[in-house]
């Protein structure tokens, strides 16, 4: 039997994504889910561009790698978003601030970051995100993690679960040293790995607080420090812990979560969801970064990581 | 079968002590060399051991196709994603070191180029101590490039010293050192925490462990 020729076509770059059929409708069924969920929340949706100066992201995030970066005709650093947090931000800054607070927005896109290739990751990835500028710090904070579980739950997602953090509680109990240090042991509590901890001077109270796993009870965290950064950082993620679980949300409480992301602020967020190894969804509180590009206006916010959610 | 625990095993050297290790905390997996198959229930049913190549044991953890696996420190230094894991613990076996090593007859100085199994590690080390020392790829008999002419020395990982002996090579430098560890996926870890942080503890437990440094 002849062998049937195979026509060679021009491969596409790698790590790019693409939706057919069935895959294409239950990403828009997905979008237009999480859509309804935030429209009846009062969220305006906005639409952002996918081009920015790449110093706007730098100045959020030193040391940001992964950045696909162009020349602009007068010789200024472009990028594609690796994410939208900030462009959403300055778009407020700079269109949005003469409403009443607070502003509640979402939007869906796609962002791009370098990866390395063939560990499974895509370069462009598509994210429906969440933000509310402005409000009653503590309200807004309870109701946005409530919120970011209602959407999961709308997805459909079995076993959904909340890791909640606070972004001030580790760096609290963190002695002032010198940066690479304090990188270094950022990164071991960040993989809970107590025995690099165990060899930093006044790494035990880090090894400790790792011990207590998670859900731990308030006076044991509490019982770590006494000075005023901590405690605050306790009673808020203690706080809004207490209340998720009042409204039902099983909520693991990881006083250990330290995030990637260096702009958050106070309550950071992750869902967890089984079957899907990696998070379905990232947020947190920022109330520095909208200051940057206009009137200091405190936020909070997160994205759903819909290629997570849909494809393992 | 959705409350069963799987763990990824390595393969090779780490092998027969992890098997060990997990027998002494009532983990046993009585197919295991019997079979073919390269995923064995144990004999509680309670946990599914994944036979996988060393290399291979973070891709399968942090993809969450296994909840929690061992590995060698070694095999983490390499592996891009290591920050997506957790290590929850260092195991009391599989100790290594890895060195910089050169033939007898030459100098320690000057090094421009080493072959290795370890590209990452190696260049990390020559960088960070602003060393311009070229760093040369290989998959396996690395001892073989510092004899033949491909590097001035070689970066690899000894046990006993042996086979460097046996080719006329000598440590100059020890890079770092290295011992098996229990890796975790981060949602197996968080959304089954109590039933991975309970064989953590048996297992500390029957080591004695107290980590590298004493802790409180």
């Amino acid at each position: 039997m002849k062998k049937k020729k195979e026509r060679a076509v021009p491969p596409y770059p790698w790590g790019t994504s693409v939706w057919l059929g069935e895959d294409c409708r239950r990403l828009r069924e997905s979008e237009q889910i999480l859509r309804r969920r935030f429209l009846a929340w009062g969220a305006e949706e906005i639409s952002l561009p996918c081009l920015e100066y790449a110093s706007v992201f730098e100045e959020a995030n030193a040391g940001w790698d992964d950045l696909f970066l162009f020349s602009d005709t007068d010789g200024k650093t472009l990028a594609l978003r690796p994410e939208l947090t900030i462009p959403a931000a300055r778009i407020f800054a700079a269109a949005m601030t003469d409403r009443d607070l607070p502003v509640r927005v979402f939007y869906a896109g796609e962002v791009f970051r370098q990866v390395l290739r063939n560990t499974g990751r895509t370069r462009e990835f598509r994210q429906v995100g969440y933000e509310v500028y402005g409000g009653d710090v503590s309200e807004e904070d309870r109701a946005t993690v409530r919120l970011a579980v209602e959407s999961l739950r709308d997805l459909g997602l079995k076993d959904v679960r909340i890791a909640l953090g606070d972004s001030t509680l580790v760096p609290a109990l963190l002695s002032a040293g010198d940066e690479t240090e304090r990188e270094t042991i950022l990164q071991s509590i960040r993989r809970r790995d107590r025995t690099a901890l165990g060899a930093f001077e006044g790494g035990e109270r880090l090894v400790r607080l790792l011990e207590f796993g998670f859900s731990p009870s308030r006076s044991a965290v509490e019982s770590l420090a006494s000075d005023a950064e901590f405690r605050d950082a306790v009673e808020r993620l203690f706080g809004v812990a207490e209340f998720l679980r009042g409204e039902g949300i099983e909520v693991i409480v990881d006083p250990a979560m330290v995030p990637v992301t260096p702009y958050y602020t106070g309550i950071v967020f992750e869902g967890v969801a089984r079957g899907h190894g990696r998070p379905v969804l990232v947020g947190g509180r920022y109330d520095n970064v909208v200051g940057r590009f206009g009137p200091d206006v405190p936020a909070i916010g997160f994205s759903v990581q819909l290629e997570s959610i849909l494809r393992g | 079968m959705e409350n069963v625990i799987r763990i990824a095993l390595p393969k090779g050297r780490l092998m027969e002590e992890t098997v060990a290790a997990l027998a002494r905390v009532g983990i046993t997996f009585p197919d295991l060399g019997k079979t073919k198959t390269l995923t064995l229930p144990d004999r509680s049913g309670q946990v599914e051991a994944l036979v996988v190549r060393a290399a291979d044991v973070p891709t399968y953890v942090v993809h969450g196709a296994a909840d929690i696996g061992v590995v060698g420190e070694d095999t983490l230094w390499e592996f891009a994603e290591r920050a997506e894991l957790y290590e929850l613990m260092t195991l009391d076996y599989g100790f290594c070191r890895l060195v910089l090593a050169v033939p007898v007859e030459s100098a320690a100085e000057p090094i421009a180029r080493v072959a290795t199994k370890y590209p990452r590690t190696a260049e990390d080390y020559f960088r960070s101590r602003g060393r311009t020392v070229e760093v040369v790829k290989l998959a396996g008999s690395v001892e073989l490039a510092a004899r033949s002419g491909i590097a001035d020395g070689i970066v690899d990982l000894v046990e006993t010293g042996e086979t460097l002996k046996a080719n006329r090579l000598r440590i100059v430098e020890e890079i770092r050192t290295s011992r098996a560890r229990l890796i975790a996926n981060r949602t197996a870890y968080r959304t089954r925490y109590s039933r991975i942080d309970e064989t953590v503890r048996l297992l500390e437990e029957i080591a004695g462990w107290k980590g590298e440094e004493k802790r409180t």
